[in-house]
């Protein structure tokens, strides 16, 4: 084994989290509290939680690795992950709250009753949350490629069975305390990747961090000319701050990692990215799950103030924790890039930084952490899918009379049999970066949930019609230029593909919802639901 | 583990049949969308054009040094103080209330 006292403090951080899902179990004795802990969370145990299920892979691993590969445009996912939070906490928090129970097919349902809303919400959950899985299966299995020295193939499997053991093993209270000590976990280990950071490589000083970078060819830039470099005057190696100098010096019309605009392919593109962004989380059911954790509103508002908060920390540190990784590890960033290893040296350049800094005590850190962000994603993703297939479908349409025991037995093998789809796209998208991947999730949920929540809270001329159309075409928009997207198909239907399908399909969602509305008149019970939803 | 009363909603019957049960406000839901609304377009604003300078198009403004860092490192730092102050403002609005 490569790294074993690495391997030991992960497996020591596994075995803490089994325990606290183990000790949650206790505190679960009823549907409501398996789905969402009895209402019963404070605003302040919700906050971490949210904030420990929302860092995901993507924000510990792909988007700090993004920065040390290209620069300053791929800040601009973090920045997006941010916004959404505070559309989210303005348009939705109080409302979603106030207006359901347990799913979104619940707030649909409450407004316009049916089964076939409670199905349809059910199958974009279940998409979504599928979706959104695997990158978080993708970041586990280099993880443990890393540390393990195993197949990737071995690693996703080994990922994705330890995520599917964690829903079978725990309830929504269980998971609210894990995600919550891992929300502190991963906030610590990114303030101490940038502190230590700046202790022993830049003088203490965080800004120095910044001005290297300025002075620095991101590796994507820099790997297509490090060849044409002449090799050291002593016969050695360069090292790494030497090789940034070297190619500064020597190409100096190339950008540096401070240079904006030049990942970016375009505005339309630009557009697209921060519209899915934005409008993402109002659309992802693990998060929204969570606003139905806490007693009221106010709870669901004050909860969301501290994950804003904790956020903004958050993604600044990984601005600069992505330009301290560049720097540090630059020539084995371009080696990797050489290698064609974008998507490993990606998603790998943080525990990597952490080996480099600390040996194997904080490379084991980092991996937990990095591990601790997977999970406490993994199986909130996976609990919001079960709630969603037992409650909505198999209570709400199959089975209305069935024992608490079967609705439980259908959701979990429904979550084992989704762990195995996921687990199959993660073979496929082994080399996709996963900031990226779960941008696309943002996507989707933005062309499908977003609109459709945000106007049934708001708009009293919503029908069920246009619920329905509504998310069927934006499903199936936003679907088909994801796909097309990882198929490197460049246009649909003579529209061009971008990096991201929200611009598409949120376009395509309201124009259908808004358009079926306008004629149709099955409004629902929209005065008494919006009087709900608003009141307090 | 039981089934919670009420666990699972009916097959076709909303929740919010009765409309004296809940009652409703017009005027308030309105008062409340246009606060909103406003919240929003204050963060949209620093979001988007934070965003939007960022590319080919516009990077030119982008790259605009102020005290040796481009303008783009500013306006996302930018981002996240709006943010913050949408979020206690918002806040803020509903103590109010």
């Amino acid at each position: 084994m490569p790294n074993p006292i690495a391997f030991s403090i992960l497996v020591a951080s596994l075995l803490a989290v089994v325990y606290v899902s183990w000790w949650g179990k206790k505190f679960t004795s009823t549907t409501t509290d398996f789905y969402v802990a009895g209402g019963k969370i404070s605003a302040r145990l919700n906050g971490w939680a949210m904030f420990g299920d929302y860092c995901s892979a993507a924000s510990f691993l792909g988007v700090a690795g993004a920065i040390a590969l290209t620069g300053i445009d791929s800040w601009w996912v973090a920045i997006g992950f941010f916004g959404a939070w505070i559309f989210v906490l303005v348009i939705l928090a109080g409302p979603l709250k106030s207006s359901g129970k347990f799913t979104v097919g619940d707030v649909l349902v409450g407004r316009f009753g049916g089964r076939s809303l409670k199905f349809l919400a059910m199958l974009t959950t279940v998409v979504i949350g599928t979706l959104y899985l695997v990158p978080q299966i993708v970041g586990a299995g280099h993880l443990f490629q890393l540390l393990l020295g195993l197949d990737y193939l071995v690693t996703v499997f080994i990922s994705a069975t330890i995520m599917g053991v964690m829903v079978v093993m725990g309830g929504m209270m269980g998971t609210t305390y894990n995600q919550a000590i891992q929300g502190v976990i991963l906030l610590v280990a990114m303030l101490v990747l940038l502190v230590l950071s700046a202790i022993v490589y830049f003088g203490g000083n965080p800004i120095a961090i910044i001005t290297q970078a300025m002075d620095t060819v991101p590796p994507t830039s820099a790997v297509g000319v490090v060849g044409q470099l002449p090799p050291p005057a002593d016969g050695t190696s360069y090292g790494a701050l030497a090789l940034a100098e070297a190619i500064r010096n020597g190409f100096q019309n190339l950008p540096s990692a401070l240079t904006p605009g030049v990942g970016v392919p375009n505005a339309l593109n630009q557009f697209s990215l921060v519209l899915g962004l934005l409008l993402g989380v109002a659309g992802l059911p693990h998060i929204l799950i969570r606003f139905y954790t806490v007693k009221d509103a106010k709870d669901a508002k004050k909860g969301a103030e501290l994950t804003i908060i904790g956020l903004a920390v958050f993604y600044i540190a990984v601005l600069f924790v992505g330009y301290a990784t560049m720097t540090i590890l630059y020539p084995y960033l371009i080696e990797m890039l050489q290698a064609g290893q974008r998507g490993r040296a990606t998603n790998m350049a943080i525990p990597l930084l952490g080996m480099e800094l600390g040996g194997e005590v904080v490379l084991g850190l980092i991996a937990a952490g990095a591990m601790a962000a997977m999970l406490s994603t993994s199986v909130g993703l996976l609990i919001s899918m079960s709630t969603s297939l037992s409650h909505d479908v198999y209570a709400g349409v199959l089975r209305p009379d069935s024992s608490d025991r079967e609705r439980l037995v259908f959701a979990k093998l429904g979550a084992a049999v989704l762990t195995g789809i996921a687990l199959l796209a993660s073979i496929w998208l082994k080399d996709q970066n996963v900031a990226i991947l779960v941008a696309m999730c943002f996507g989707i949920a933005a062309s499908t949930f977003a609109p459709v929540l945000i106007l049934a809270m708001w708009w009293k001329g919503l029908t069920k019609e246009g619920v329905i159309a509504g998310l069927v075409v934006g499903l199936v928009v936003s679907l088909t230029f994801t796909f097309a997207r990882f198929s490197n198909v460049p246009e649909v239907f003579g529209i061009t593909v971008l990096g991201n399908p929200a611009l598409y399909g949120v376009i395509a969602a309201l124009v259908a919802i808004i358009g079926v509305s306008l004629v149709t008149r099955t409004t629902g019970n929209a005065r008494e639901f919006m009087a709900m939803a608003h009141r307090g | 583990m039981r089934a919670e009363p009420g666990a699972h909603a009916s097959r076709e019957t909303p929740n919010y049949a009765s409309p004296d049960a809940a009652g409703h406000d017009d005027a308030a839901i309105s008062r409340k969308l246009r606060s909103a609304i406003k919240l929003l377009a204050i963060f949209c604003v620093s979001y988007f054009v934070a965003a939007m300078i960022a590319t080919p198009e516009f990077r030119h403004i982008a790259q605009i040094e102020l005290l040796g860092l481009p303008l783009a490192f500013y306006t996302g730092i930018l981002v996240f103080i709006v943010g913050i102050i949408v979020t206690r403002m918002c806040l803020n609005q509903d103590q109010e209330r």
